[in-house]
């Protein structure tokens, strides 16, 4: 049998509903881990233990009494320290909250809650899911589980890492340019970000209003799912909510995809972007089998990510910038410096850069989206090569914001696109691709991720852990 | 400030009007992220049709007491 804290949240459902398996033992198990390994990894900055074994034990007793609330009841699952969550700190991965304890919840956070979700705590994060990694921050930045030398990349670091090093059966994160999908495609996972609108931003502290996602993480496409259903829907708290019906995404994800079009965007990875050899490989060899499923695949051309980049640039500077400008006039030096040197440029954008920004989106979407009426998804890669090099314990360099990335197009399209693992390089270290759909089409996105996953064309594998001694010895 | 040069005295300016308050040390990471950020602004595309509006057109239905619909 997998080892507890390897299972998939839909086989730890399965097994609680068969009574083999209760949600206090699973979180017990997840507990036990996070204790003996987390610290090589900081991929938590809070564990709710006791409110965990709490909402376990909680679990336990409903579903034995036969009152099921769904998918997510008894599953122990993180959040992106940017939810809110009540009666417990949420700090941003920021000196600035470092005492913050919200009175509410994130409206993602109530759903689940609602739905019987065991909270085992809260995952670190670049500062403010902006500025990262962050090693002048009260807490060290979380650590690649596959290879501690290279960066998660943002920002939703600590969420990829505990799923991927088996510390949590799902997590919540947010993406406002590839924020799930990037450290999803380097930690080996799925990630999903749904359509803009799709679920609440209500209660997860802002990056750029017009480019928040929130979604689920996961170890398969299966579990975001199951996430999904859980945390979907129209939320008149958050003004760019939409009022769309939520489908079922498990009951979907084993339609057909026999007759479906697929626009591979080839230039992304292996033209103006260059990804390691062996991911351009994984991604052919991925055709193949969406071509075996009975999918056409052809290559579509669309804006460059140079365009998309350019166009999110005045946006996000602008939007974030605002969001903390009080805090950054008041507060500077509580900012870490990294988080500081990418968004003080926002001072410079005049609002007419910001406006001709928002209206070249509307004209590079209405571009990009234009070719639905020849496929019914996108395919490309999840991200582009190697990350930046980390030296455990050594500040890393500023990073660059202006290189061109494969997931922030999705961000201003606001089309779904999930993140994926396809393969790995010969050092093991995991390759990551991304299938994007049309807007709202959450159900046909994760049912092609999902037969993919099943078409098992590679073995998926689990990083090895060192121990914190170990590590530290690095 | 797109398509040109802007120099340190006007970044300066711009932080103060802003009213930030710098470090020597802020100061210079804040040139050096600008001046990333640059050629950026001077490639922004400042001719789009009318017809591009910004994508978050105000919705009044989104802020009723009863929480509107957005379809």
């Amino acid at each position: 049998m997998t080892e507890l804290h390897h299972l998939t949240i839909a086989e730890a459902g399965r097994l609680f509903r068969s009574r083999k398996l209760s949600p206090v033992e699973l979180t017990r198990a997840y507990l036990d881990r996070i204790e003996a390994i987390d610290g090589s990894l900081h991929s938590y900055l809070t564990v709710t233990a006791d409110r965990a074994l709490a909402e376990a034990r909680t679990a336990e007793a409903e579903l034995m009494a036969g009152n099921d609330r769904g998918p997510m009841h008894g599953i122990p699952y993180g959040l992106k320290d940017a939810y809110e969550t009540a009666g417990v700190r949420t700090t941003c991965h920021s000196k600035l909250l470092e005492n913050y304890v919200p009175k509410g919840d994130a409206t993602a956070q109530k759903k689940l809650r609602a739905g019987g979700g065991v909270l085992l705590g809260k995952h670190a994060l670049w500062e403010f899911t902006f500025g990262g990694p962050s090693y002048d921050q009260p807490w060290p930045a979380a650590i690649n589980p596959w290879d501690a030398k290279r960066a998660l990349m943002g920002s939703s670091t600590g969420s990829g890492a505990a799923i991927a090093a088996g510390l949590c059966a799902g997590a919540m994160g947010s993406d406002t340019g590839g924020s799930i999908r990037s450290p999803a495609a380097l930690c080996g996972l799925a990630g999903f970000k749904p359509t803009y609108g799709r679920i609440s931003r209500a209660g997860i502290l802002p990056n750029t209003f017009s480019f928040d996602h929130a979604g689920p993480m996961a170890w398969t496409v299966e579990d975001c799912a199951l996430m999904l259903q859980v945390t979907a829907g129209h939320d008149p708290a958050d003004p760019g909510s939409y009022d769309v019906p939520v489908d079922d995404y498990a009951g979907s994800l084993d339609q057909p995809l026999k007759g479906k079009r697929i626009g591979l965007i080839l230039d992304w990875y292996d033209g103006e972007g260059k990804t390691w050899p062996e991911a351009v490989k994984a991604i052919d060899d991925a055709v193949a089998v969406f071509k075996s499923l009975g999918c056409t695949v052809e290559e579509i051309k669309v804006p460059t990510m140079r365009q998309f980049l350019d166009c999110k640039i005045p946006i996000t500077l602008s939007e974030i910038y605002a969001a903390y400008e009080k805090d950054l006039k008041t507060r500077m030096e509580d900012f870490g410096r990294q988080f500081r040197y990418r968004i003080m440029p926002g001072v410079m954008i005049r609002g007419s850069d910001y406006v001709h920004a928002l209206r070249w989106r509307t004209a590079l979407a209405k571009e990009m989206l234009a070719h639905f009426a020849k496929v019914d998804f996108m395919l490309t890669a999840g991200h582009l090569g190697e990350p930046p090099q980390v030296t455990p314990g050594a500040p890393p360099a500023i990073l660059n914001a202006t290189n061109p990335s494969v997931t922030t197009p999705f961000n201003l399209t606001g089309q779904p696109a999930l993140a994926l693992c396809c393969g790995y390089l010969p050092d093991g270290f995991p390759i990551g691709m991304q299938i994007a759909g049309k807007p709202f089409d959450e159900a046909g996105v994760l049912a092609a991720g999902h037969a993919f996953e099943k078409a098992g064309s590679f073995k998926r594998r689990r990083p090895e852990i060192a121990a914190p001694a170990a590590m530290a010895a690095q | 400030m797109a398509g040109e040069t802007v120099s340190r005295e006007d970044i300066l300016t711009f932080t103060r009007m802003a009213g930030l308050k710098l470090t020597e040390q802020q100061f210079e990471d804040l040139v050096a992220g600008y001046r990333l950020y640059e050629p950026v602004l001077a490639r922004l595309p400042r001719d789009v049709p009318f017809s591009a509006e910004p994508a978050h057109i105000f919705d009044p239905r989104s802020f009723m007491p009863e929480g509107g619909s957005k379809k």
